[in-house]
């Protein structure tokens, strides 16, 4: 890259590292970052009102879910007593916009955020609940979506190059069919297949937050592939789609006149097929975050996906709140990350 | 004007309304493989929730035979777990799942038409607007849903309100890009500068994008049913009905999976997949009808 964009290749120790920072400052104009991260606060604030909103679209407040769970544990108690005790506790005695404000300050001022205690596991924070169940989600969807991504390029250009051939034609109902299909029924039939019937493969293999890795990936192993073939027909469609459009372009047409080996040909077409769908494949990932969640929950996965659905079955609101929370934010920062490593990795794309 | 450019203003609208030109958008989307399966698939799950209005073999929550029975003569997809008929309760799916699906189309629809239009047509409005959509675009989605359900603990009408409130920037960018390229049209700039009121003008680009908003209707469809799915599988959906979800959230509580009643949990996701699946092609021979019409 650096050569291609007519910077010196330097032999110092920083070379590499010095080259990317001179052909970021090639690709982006401080106008475009500075828009670009007012932007993504702009996301952030956005997505802290809806939080602060959505408890508050229930009839009553959470605070009588919560007694009436101290109700279950210890009937003697004076419910009176115990809703004021708890409203005070969250703040829910003040008027709304005092709650906003505390709210805020709990959230913007404060490291880790503070959404409160848990309802569940008393006395433990929600953020921390939350923040022990992240890496895992992370290792799952990376794990997952790398495979996933390296066999639906090679699919994805394979189809765009027999496009009204009959394997296309076939193919692209299919796949939409695939798509289709949600993710936990898939699953569903999968255990119903390797495990009930086949007994391949156990489906309930436990493991623990702190787990050795080889452990880890052993019990990991059969919801990456369900979450794989969930998630290869999105590519596979996007990635086909984007072949096709590009293979009307002049620039094949001299790729072609070059007499370059199929092979050769198809590896630049895999190559150029992939830059267009990284922001294609960024918006779809509310969808496909929400699948692996539901996957982790289904394998009892110790992943924020657990994490969430438990809370929403068990009126959890604190650890509801800060699952959102932290989602959003992954979401946000990878989107960022993918608008401003784009033009890194396409020459032809510059936000001057 | 031109004869070219009369021929261009009446174009559109023949190709909507399949008058005149030959290639109208509805002769091509007939002649379409995918369309007429689309069609087919979609008008047998209607044709199906009308039919369980009147008629139902048993009764869906009643316990009406034997219990864990596979598929027989007698219960064509077999019995639950408390010896429910499965058939019956497949039919009477159907019904919140169309009602979502059309009614969160619908919102969406709305919303995102009004704010592409405005942000398409008024220049002012175009940056915040588009922010707006970003903004949304960027949520993510479905934990998002799974969340306010657990929450609001909806109905069918809240459900199709919130899963709409999260579907329109798809829309809105779509429409967005019509409506700033039909603007852009030499009748457009004539009528303007006529001085025809801007709230004419703006239906008349609101009919030229209706092919678009319908495509994209038909996928926001297709996302109200599987939103609809994940939550009622995850049992936060609406309560008061009986969609395909919930039989396989009951499934799910007990446990047919290890008990390998099979018949209890494909018929309903299967159905999801299917309805879902003739929803997206249905949008996307549209699409493409729209598209090969537009760059002849």
């Amino acid at each position: 890259m650096a050569t291609a964009t007519g910077q010196p290749i330097t032999k110092h120790g920083s070379g590499a590292f010095s080259n990317l920072w001179s052909s970021i400052k090639q690709r982006y104009s401080a106008r475009y970052i500075t828009r670009r991260i007012i932007g993504t606060i702009l996301v952030y604030i956005t997505t802290l009102i809806i939080i602060f909103i959505i408890p508050h679209l229930m009839p009553g407040n959470i605070a009588y879910q919560f007694v009436s769970r101290l109700l279950a544990i210890n009937p003697t108690i004076s419910p009176a007593k115990a809703l004021s005790i708890v409203e005070a506790e969250y703040g829910l005695n003040h008027p709304l916009y005092v709650q906003f404000e505390i709210y805020l300050k709990n959230v913007l001022l404060t490291f880790p955020p503070n959404f409160g205690n848990s309802f569940e596991f008393i006395s433990t924070p929600a953020m921390r609940i939350v923040m022990r169940a992240l890496p895992f989600t992370l290792l799952l969807i990376v794990i997952s979506q790398v495979i996933a991504w390296g066999s639906s390029i090679y699919l994805g250009v394979k189809l765009a190059l027999r496009k009204n051939h009959l394997s296309d034609k076939v193919a692209v109902p299919s796949l939409y069919m695939l798509y289709s299909i949600p993710i936990f029924w898939l699953a569903l039939i999968f255990i119903l297949i390797f495990t009930i019937d086949l007994h391949l493969i156990s489906s309930s293999i436990s493991v623990s937050a702190g787990a050795p890795f080889g452990k880890v990936m052993y019990a990991l192993a059969f919801p990456i592939a369900i979450v794989v073939v969930s998630t290869v027909p999105n590519h596979v469609l996007i990635i086909r789609s984007a072949t096709v459009d590009f293979l009307k372009s002049d620039f094949v047409m001299a790729l072609k006149a070059q007499g370059l080996k199929s092979s050769t040909f198809t590896l630049k077409l895999m190559k150029n097929a992939l830059l267009p769908s990284i922001t294609q494949f960024f918006m779809q990932f509310g969808y496909l975050i929400g699948g692996i969640y539901v996957i982790e929950s289904l394998f009892s996965l110790p992943g924020m996906g657990t994490v969430i659905i438990t809370a929403a079955i068990e009126y959890d609101y604190p650890v509801l709140e800060a699952g959102l929370f932290v989602t959003s934010v992954v979401m946000i920062v990878s989107n960022l990350i993918a608008d401003l490593l784009y033009p890194l990795l396409d020459p032809r794309v510059s936000y001057m | 004007m031109t004869e070219a450019e009369l021929k261009g203003k009446n174009f559109l609208k023949n190709k909507f309304r399949g008058i005149g030109a030959e290639n109208s958008m509805w002769r091509i989307l007939f002649k379409d493989g995918y369309f007429r399966i689309g069609a087919g698939i979609v008008f047998f799950f209607f044709v199906l929730a009308i039919v369980s209005f009147f008629y139902l073999p048993y009764n869906p929550v009643a316990s009406t035979g034997p219990l864990w029975s596979p598929p027989s003569y007698k219960h064509w997809f077999g019995t639950t777990g408390s010896g429910q008929d499965l058939f019956s309760q497949w039919m009477v799916g159907s019904q919140p799942t169309l009602l979502v699906a059309i009614l969160s189309a619908a919102v969406a629809s709305v919303v995102g038409v009004a704010v592409g239009i405005s942000a398409g047509y008024f220049r002012r409005l175009d940056e915040p607007m588009m922010r707006m959509a970003d903004v949304f675009l960027i949520l993510p989605v479905l934990p998002l849903l799974i969340v306010i359900a657990a929450f609001i603990r909806p109905t069918n009408f809240t459900a199709a309100l919130i899963i709409g409130v999260f579907s329109w920037p798809w829309m809105a960018r779509s429409v967005r890009s019509a409506a700033v390229s039909i603007k852009k049209s030499p009748y457009i700039e004539v009528s303007r500068m006529n001085g025809v009121p801007n709230s004419s003008i703006m239906k008349s680009i609101f009919m030229h994008t209706l092919p678009i908003v319908l495509a994209n209707a038909i996928f926001s469809a297709t996302g109200g049913i599987l939103f609809l799915a994940y939550m009622d599988y995850l049992g936060v959906g609406p309560v008061t009905s009986y969609a395909w979800g919930t039989t396989l959230f009951y499934a799910q509580q007990a446990n047919a999976l290890f008990v390998g009643a099979w018949w209890w949990i494909v018929p309903s996701g299967i159905s999801i997949a299917i309805l879902a699946t003739g929803f997206s092609l249905l949008g996307y021979s549209m699409e493409n009808a729209y598209r090969g019409v537009s760059s002849r």
